[in-house]
């Protein structure tokens, strides 16, 4: 008899094998684990932040009768923080950038995949073929709304 | 990545919307009039797979009732030899319930694809979890009868 937990660990499998199976096509060699974009967000426009405070810092300072020349300084700091604001958009661009590859080439193996259909199941290679248009069609149940919601953010 | 101004190749929105649409319509095109060519096969073939999923839950169920009474759940009395017959036991056991396991999960990946409903097979969850249990059970009395 099937209990309520039994269908709760049944729908967690569920969310797991759709799971997997995006990442075995959709997610493949892209970076999963990270923080929100929103987090990343916030850290590029903090960065933003902190380049335009140094963008405005004095170019010289005058200590006594001493005459301080900080331009290599701010150029360097500007440097720094242009280098962290890299980092985390290149991340963000080539992860998208792979995933796009991905999505692309899923659209051409389900094209290709669905292109000739089995007439009968007799042989086994009609079986075969039937097999994998049934995979083909299970990958797109799977993965088509979670990559779908993946797209908007991309941009 | 706009907000930011991350350098982009010009048609990067123009993929991605193409991608979008490309994506919804092979996923129309398969789940609708594909899904339908095939849908008196896939009745075919998901019958052959009811037959060997019934048959796989009969030997599944054996298969709990022969660990249930086989697997040594009690300690009468320790001695090496019994010790060494237990964790044996249980070795031989695990091999046999992970062969299972892996037919289990090649049964699983059958219904899905033939959108059956997915069988949990709790008999070899339960053999897994007593098999852990028993094998701490038993190194408790492999250490006291040191």
């Amino acid at each position: 008899m099937r209990t309520g937990a039994d269908d709760e660990d049944q729908k967690i499998e569920e969310e797991q094998d759709s799971f997997n199976w995006m990442a075995t096509k959709i997610l493949k060699g892209v970076v999963t684990r990270y923080p929100t974009l929103d987090v990343f967000d916030e850290k590029i426009a903090h960065l933003t932040v902190v380049k335009k405070q140094i963008s405005e810092m004095k170019q010289s300072v005058d200590i006594g009768w001493l005459r301080v020349n900080s331009v290599p300084l701010i150029k360097e700091l500007e440097k720094t923080i242009d280098n962290w604001i890299k980092a985390h958009t290149e991340f963000l661009l080539h992860n998208t950038m792979r995933q796009i590859q991905n999505i692309n080439q899923f659209i051409t193996d389900i094209s290709e995949g669905i292109k000739v259909v089995p007439k009968s199941n007799e042989s086994e290679a009609e079986k075969a073929q039937l097999m994998a248009v049934m995979t083909h069609l299970r990958d797109v149940k799977m993965i088509k709304e979670k990559t779908l919601e993946q797209i908007d953010p991309m941009k | 990545m706009k907000k930011h101004q991350v350098k982009m190749d010009e048609d990067f929105l123009v993929t991605l919307e193409t991608n979008k649409s490309q994506l919804k319509e092979v996923s129309e095109k398969a789940l609708g009039p594909v899904k339908e060519s095939i849908l008196p096969l896939q009745n075919q073939e998901a019958q052959n797979i009811k037959g060997r999923l019934a048959r796989f839950g009969v030997v599944v169920q054996e298969f709990r009732i022969k660990f249930q009474n086989t697997l040594p759940y009690h300690v009468a009395e320790t001695s090496q030899e019994i010790i060494d017959g237990a964790y044996n036991m249980i070795s031989a056991f695990y091999i046999e319930t992970c062969k299972l396991e892996e037919e289990a999960r090649e049964l699983n990946n059958l219904e899905t694809l033939f959108d059956l409903q997915r069988s949990s097979y709790k008999q070899l969850k339960d053999c897994k979890s007593e098999l852990i249990s028993l094998k701490e059970m038993w190194d408790l009395v492999a250490l006291i009868d040191m």
